[in-house]
């Protein structure tokens, strides 16, 4: 009986933890930077397909900034970063791909207002062949701690 | 009385020797990579106040972080790194510290800029400073930082107003109290105990 009861909780916080968005796609550990208004910020996710076939992340929107658009920070020699911006993204079947510092994210360029922490956002995501993923971003200065 | 003389003089080569070594063994482990120390580079910082670098600074241990404040995802994490820096030696109890943050996007970069982006992050400013200037004189300060700087990509926003990237070195630097380089760490992945460890070294 404790047994199901457990397995029941695990269940349940996993569906609450995950931005679940269709059977296939799940959204989970969605943060954002903070950022002044005019500046920009950035937004980081983990995307996690379900599915046996690949999926695309087309596009991303919201209405905080004055264009959004996918991101990817790279490396060069001599310890330089640049950043620069990407078409699409896919997602290989039964995989996660982690949006992280230093990596993939979200531009959200010329915030219409200030990002502080605590504050939050809504960003849309369009895939490919998954129906449209709408999440509540919350702002903070770390990654959340799980 | 002649013994105590000896004596006298013995311990006083003792502790010149040891003075020496450990002198010695913190030049080679923090060697001079650039000397700033006859350097005043006239900047603002985010209140417009004038401030010359490292001049201003000079008695204190200085950690400089290198930005540009439309950079969304490298250079927060070396600001978010130096504030982890700055808790840690509050801890610790360690003081005469100086921080900076210097912009090398300075006709971005105003002032006010500056003061917006530590007000939303709610950064400690008693030993921290956000510095800016003109481009000629930002452009030198940072070339003999050994900071690298090459524009990129653009964004077009629908006010006309175009935003800037950049490629640039990822570092943060600490000088000591003279003004002088003495290690470069990469900015946004930084090991905050060991520049923590260093700064106790250097001091």
């Amino acid at each position: 009986m404790n047994k199901k009861i457990f397995t029941t909780v695990i269940v349940l916080q996993v569906i609450l933890s995950e931005q679940i968005i269709s059977q296939t796609i799940s959204i989970k550990d969605a943060w954002a930077r903070p950022a002044s208004k005019g500046r920009n910020s950035a937004v980081y996710f983990t995307i996690i397909n379900n599915n046996i076939s690949p999926d695309t992340l087309l596009k991303a929107s919201s209405d905080i900034a004055e264009k959004t658009e996918i991101h990817e920070t790279f490396k060069r020699e001599n310890n330089m970063m640049g950043m620069r911006a990407v078409k699409f993204v896919s997602i290989n079947p039964k995989s996660e791909l982690k949006f992280k510092p230093g990596g993939f994210h979200i531009m959200l360029i010329g915030l219409k207002k200030n990002l502080a922490e605590k504050d939050t956002l809504i960003l849309k995501l369009k895939f490919k062949h998954t129906k449209d993923a709408i999440l509540k971003v919350p702002v903070n200065e770390n990654m959340p701690k799980n | 009385m002649f013994n105590l003389k000896l004596n006298q003089n013995f311990i006083f080569v003792l502790l010149l020797l040891t003075a020496l070594i450990i002198l010695a063994s913190c030049s080679k482990k923090f060697p001079v990579i650039e000397d700033f120390s006859k350097e005043k580079f006239s900047l603002l910082n985010q209140d417009s106040s004038n401030i010359f670098f490292p001049e201003s600074f000079k008695g204190k241990i200085i950690v400089a972080g290198y930005i540009f404040t439309n950079c969304p995802d490298i250079c927060p994490l070396t600001t978010n790194n130096m504030r982890l820096i700055q808790e840690k030696l509050k801890k610790e109890n360690i003081q005469n510290v100086q921080f900076v943050s210097i912009s090398f996007d300075p006709i971005e970069d105003r002032p006010s800029i500056l003061k917006d982006y530590t007000k939303v992050r709610n950064l400690d400013l008693s030993n921290w400073q956000f510095l800016t200037g003109e481009k000629k004189i930002i452009d030198s300060l940072i070339k003999k930082a050994g900071i690298v700087v090459i524009p990129s990509d653009s964004t077009l926003l629908d006010g006309r107003r175009k935003i800037y990237y950049y490629v640039h070195t990822d570092r943060i630097q600490l000088f000591d109290k003279e003004g002088k380089v003495r290690k470069n760490y990469p900015g946004s992945k930084i090991n905050v105990d060991e520049i923590v460890n260093d700064i106790k070294e250097l001091k």
